[in-house]
């Protein structure tokens, strides 16, 4: 089987003129569906590039992220257009909704066995985590399903999902790849703290653990572990390397990101539900770099020639790396054969269902699908 | 111990997380899928399936579990494999008894859990991979037993909940029966007496004008008797459906019996010199509506409405009345108003004038004088003699003469009308009998001087009482007459209304030996298709052909073809109103068999005509 992606190709100009030859040239070049992955630095507007969208007539797909990441590169300008060597199906669904009655029809019937389903969504839409039911709902844990949230390290919600209808806001894109793709799910963080219960919480924001103040529990615990004082420094500076850890079953933790304090109490990214036992997490550079390494869930002799890797890696993981990031992204290289096609970006939040599992809503995490 | 301690947290966590789930939702539905999306993450299922008995309230705790049937499942799309469905149906069987709560099975990879929810039903967990350790296993258990005791109580409550419901709707089914007419759906008499009252104080309170307008509809009757009551009710549901799509929106329409409605004009506008033409405007909405053809089961049906407005507060006479007073006078000034119209020829309409309500006024006073004047003997029976072509007296028409200390002598044209819409008309009659009864048994001898018979007339309201027939029976019998002696008139209209059951009662009566004479032949609207199975013994023909009739010719023609055809029938003819000795000498040749009018006599008393007998007859 030939490889799915026929090309990457990546241009660090930030206007629209440019985008459109690069997605021109791909299409001459017989690409059957195109993916693009833009950096919100370029400042791409609906205006700009709904024209150059539009006027396309093959599938597209794709989003603006922080950064996005090619072979063991991470950019924060420019573009990457990735050419597909086989049309995709594409759905697009507005997540304050259900999921249309096309999607609902088309997706149980998907063999699981040879698709797999990309998702990327508007990471700072309230609806992710209704849609992830929905999605789970119809979907099931038959089929593997990986993908991540698009939008701006601003937290300025806006158009970012790119499609053939134009720059979507608060969408989600499903996409069918026509390949059963291994999906690997890995973080890195430890439990430093906790058990902790949410007594209050609202969407995603937490008020109270066991019924004190969600910020005063917080505080208290990580000021004994961080070096950083909670009087002088940003809050998101102490607050990205603790992060909060809900457990499941299996011992897997699901992460919570916590991106500010507010009036109310502690905004994570990501529903926090009342009643939930939560730990405060802690995580050490390279503990993290290895977990990243792990998410490539594919035996050495597994890979062919034709391996194709999408990554979906959290921003705030390279925000926590800083200049570590870069083995990161080579620790996740190096798992794969020299030739694999690389290409991802960091999310605001991933999306991934572990093998038998539910849809989870990840943060701080490394989620890899892989076509060996 | 750090290990066994940290089981233990996860256990009670995982009870605490899923019980606090269990929410307070009244739907059973909401409640299930909100709990189950939580046991879905925190365990990491990829399944979970709720099984429920259709009629959990009916079963019994182990029937509960055999007879429950998928009721929900996540995910809603998933086909699970017929290996596993078959372990589901076995833990279904071994989860049946009373000791046993939880039971499990694996399927190469997948493992199921299966735990009893009492009373309701049961649950499944599925797992991939890994299956729930035993401990968590145990721990579900008294959640899902809490998650079953507040489904209960859903279902309890919805069931509470549509039984209220039910008995509201049949409340206010009732309460809308109870003030609106049960084949209009408009309000009935009762609701629109309420809602003229607040329309009454408000325009009382806002000094705007209101009209109530009283509407009747011209030939109604004539539309039943022709197409049976069937067509008559859908006809009068196509007017109340026309009167609605005409009138304003605040505007009230109502049924309140028969083929009369009310409509209330809520507000007409603050200015008095604009009152009549903006309440006749709302009026010639309705005639104009109404003229228009309705068509009823393919036949076309045309009326119209008289129509009587009345004003308020313009109207009112009695400014110190109450509210509820002044609504009664202005129903009754509406209705006097509308007969006007309807007197006048119908379609059309009249505003209430203080005339009317001097007539209004009479009709009150004659309708309650009405009721005591048997008690006080304010009435008699008079006696018109018939005679035949020799001008001997061979029967009498007993009339109801009355005379009331008040008002004089009433004219039986006036009250008779009356006492019929007032339904006084049932003991009048009954009185007329038994008077007749008692004056054919206490002169006896006019029958020896010829007297064939004295006829009392019967009207249509009499006629359709069920014990109508035991009635002239009885008075017969109780006064020991001869049945001959006794006949009884009827009009043309009162024959055909209720045409079967008419017959029927005649026969019985004829067969008793009391004959049947048909009154006012000719004025009536019915067809001749019906004459000739009436069991009638004479037919009197109408004053309308007979007086002037020797210089009409066409009275003439149907004066001869009427008698004609009764001789044809076996029926006697008598005409009535001969005046003139011109009628007497054109009746001469004709072969009637008697004739009465004023040239003969008028009604006299009693002894008068005993003594008018003996002139006649026994010279």
């Amino acid at each position: 089987m030939r490889n799915l992606v026929k090309s990457i190709e990546y241009s660090d100009r930030q206007d629209s003129t440019a985008l459109s030859e690069m997605i021109n040239k791909a299409i001459s070049n017989d690409a059957k569906s195109l993916m693009v992955l833009a950096c919100d630095r370029n400042g791409f507007t609906a205006a700009q590039i709904d024209p150059i969208l539009q006027a396309i007539d093959i599938p597209i797909f794709g989003g603006i992220f922080p950064t996005i990441l090619h072979n063991q590169h991470h950019y924060d300008r420019g573009f990457l257009v990735c050419s597909l060597s086989q049309t995709v199906q594409i759905h697009h669904n507005n997540m304050a909704e259900n999921l249309s009655l096309e999607v609902s029809a088309k997706l149980p019937a998907l063999d699981a066995t040879s698709n797999s389903i990309m998702i990327i969504l508007d990471g700072l839409s309230q609806y992710i985590d209704s849609f992830i039911n929905n999605l789970y709902d119809c979907t099931g844990s038959a089929i593997n399903i990986f993908g991540g949230g698009a939008g701006s390290l601003s937290f300025e919600q806006k158009p970012c999902i790119i499609s053939n209808n134009g720059l979507l806001e608060n969408h989600a894109q499903i996409v069918v790849l026509p390949r059963l793709m291994n999906i690997g799910i890995e973080h890195g963080w430890e439990i430093l703290a906790g058990p902790f219960m949410i007594t209050e919480a609202e969407g995603n924001t937490i008020h109270s653990l066991n019924y004190s103040p969600a910020y005063n529990v917080y505080k208290e615990i990580v000021s004994s572990h961080s070096e950083l004082s909670f009087e002088t420094s940003d809050f998101f500076e102490i607050a990205k390397t603790f992060p909060f850890g809900m457990e499941r079953l299996d011992g897997e933790v699901l992460v919570r990101d916590i991106i500010k304090v507010t009036q109310d109490g502690l905004l994570c990214v990501g529903n926090v539900p009342v009643n939930t036992m939560i730990y405060i997490l802690n995580g050490h550079p390279q503990q993290l770099i290895d977990a990243a390494a792990h998410a490539v869930n594919v035996k050495p002799d597994e890979f062919t020639a034709q391996t194709d890797a999408f990554v979906f890696d959290c921003i705030s993981r390279k925000l926590f790396l800083t200049n570590r990031f870069d083995d990161e992204l080579h620790a996740i290289k190096s798992q794969l054969p020299s030739n694999a096609n690389l290409i991802g970006v960091l999310s605001l939040g991933e999306i991934a269902n572990s093998e038998g599992s539910v849809i989870q809503f990840h943060n701080k995490t490394t989620v890899i699908g892989i076509s060996p | 111990m750090h290990t066994q301690v940290n089981k233990t947290l996860q256990i009670v966590a995982i009870q605490h997380e899923l019980a606090m789930g269990i929410g307070l939702f009244l739907g059973i539905d909401d409640m299930l899928k909100r709990f189950m999306l939580i046991a879905l993450r925190r365990l990491n299922l990829s399944g979970h399936y709720i099984y429920k008995h259709p009629n959990p309230l009916q079963a019994d705790s182990n029937t509960v579990i055999t007879e429950a049937e998928l009721f929900f499942k996540i995910p809603s799309n998933s086909q699970e494999n017929k290996d596993i469905q078959r372990e589901i149906v076995k833990l279904q069987k071994s989860l049946a008894n009373d000791t046993t709560h939880l039971a499990k099975a694996q399927v190469k990879n997948t493992y199921i859990l299966a735990i009893k929810l009492p009373n309701i039903g049961f649950a499944v967990l599925i797992k991939q991979l890994k299956p729930i350790r035993n401990s968590i296993a145990h721990a579900l258990v008294p959640v899902f037993h809490r998650l079953a005791m507040s489904a209960l109580y859903c279902i309890e409550k919805k069931k509470l909940l549509a039984e209220v419901e039910a008995r509201k709707a049949a409340e206010s089914a009732l309460r809308f029966q109870a003030s609106h007419d049960a084949l209009t759906n408009l309000p009935n008499r009762k609701s629109m007496l309420e809602q003229l009252q607040q329309a009454v104080a408000s325009a009382e309170r806002h000094n705007h004008i209101g009209a109530v307008l009283f509407l009747d509809l011209d030939k109604f009757k004539w539309i039943n008797d022709s197409y049976g009551h069937e067509v008559g009710d859908k006809f009068l549901q196509a007017v109340a459906l026309r009167l609605q799509k005409c009138t304003r929106e605040d505007d009230i329409c109502a049924r309140i019996g028969g083929d009369e409605f009310i409509v209330i004009a809520t507000n007409i506008g603050l200015n008095p010199k604009n009152a009549v033409r903006d309440t006749q405007v709302i009026i010639e909405n309705i005639i104009t509506e109404l003229n228009q053809k309705i068509i009823i089961d393919n036949i076309q049906l045309n009326s119209s409405f008289s129509i009587g407005a009345a004003l308020f507060p313009l109207d009112f006479t009695q400014p110190n009345d109450n509210i509820s007073e002044k609504c009664d006078s202005l129903l009754r000034f509406s209705d006097a108003a509308m007969y006007r119209a309807k007197a006048r020829g119908g379609n059309g309409f009249e505003f209430f004038s203080s005339d009317m309500q001097k007539a209004s006024d009479r009709r009150l006073k004659i309708e309650s004088y009405l009721k005591l004047a048997i008690t006080n003997q304010e009435l008699q029976l008079f006696f018109q003699p018939i005679m035949d072509k020799n001008e001997r007296v061979i029967a009498s028409e007993a009339l109801l003469r009355w005379h009331n200390t008040e008002l004089g002598d009433i004219s039986p044209a006036e009250f008779i009308p009356i006492a019929e819409s007032s339904l006084s008309i049932h003991r009048i009659g009954h009185w007329v009998l038994i008077q007749a009864c008692k004056i054919i048994q206490q002169h006896d001898d006019l029958f020896s001087m010829g007297l064939n018979h004295i006829s009392i007339n019967i009207s249509a309201h009499q006629i359709r009482q069920p014990d109508f027939v035991d009635n002239i029976i009885n008075s017969v019998n109780e006064y020991h007459i001869l049945p001959s002696r006794l006949q009884l008139e009827i009009t043309e209209t009162a024959a055909i209304d209720d045409i079967e059951s008419t017959i029927e009662k005649m026969l019985i009566l004829n067969k008793f030996g009391i004959k049947f004479s048909l009154d006012d032949f000719g004025t009536g609207y019915s067809s001749l298709s019906y004459l000739h199975r009436l069991p009638l013994n004479i037919i009197k023909i109408d004053r309308g052909f007979i007086t002037g009739v020797e210089n009409n010719i066409e009275n003439q023609v149907m004066v001869e073809a009427t008698i004609a055809m009764a001789h044809r029938l076996n029926i006697q003819c008598i005409a009535e109103g001969v005046e003139t000795q011109s009628d007497v000498n054109y009746l001469q040749h004709q072969p009637v068999y008697g004739l009465q009018g004023y040239f003969y006599s008028k009604a006299l008393p009693v002894q008068e005509f005993k003594h008018f007998i003996q002139n006649k007859n026994l010279d």
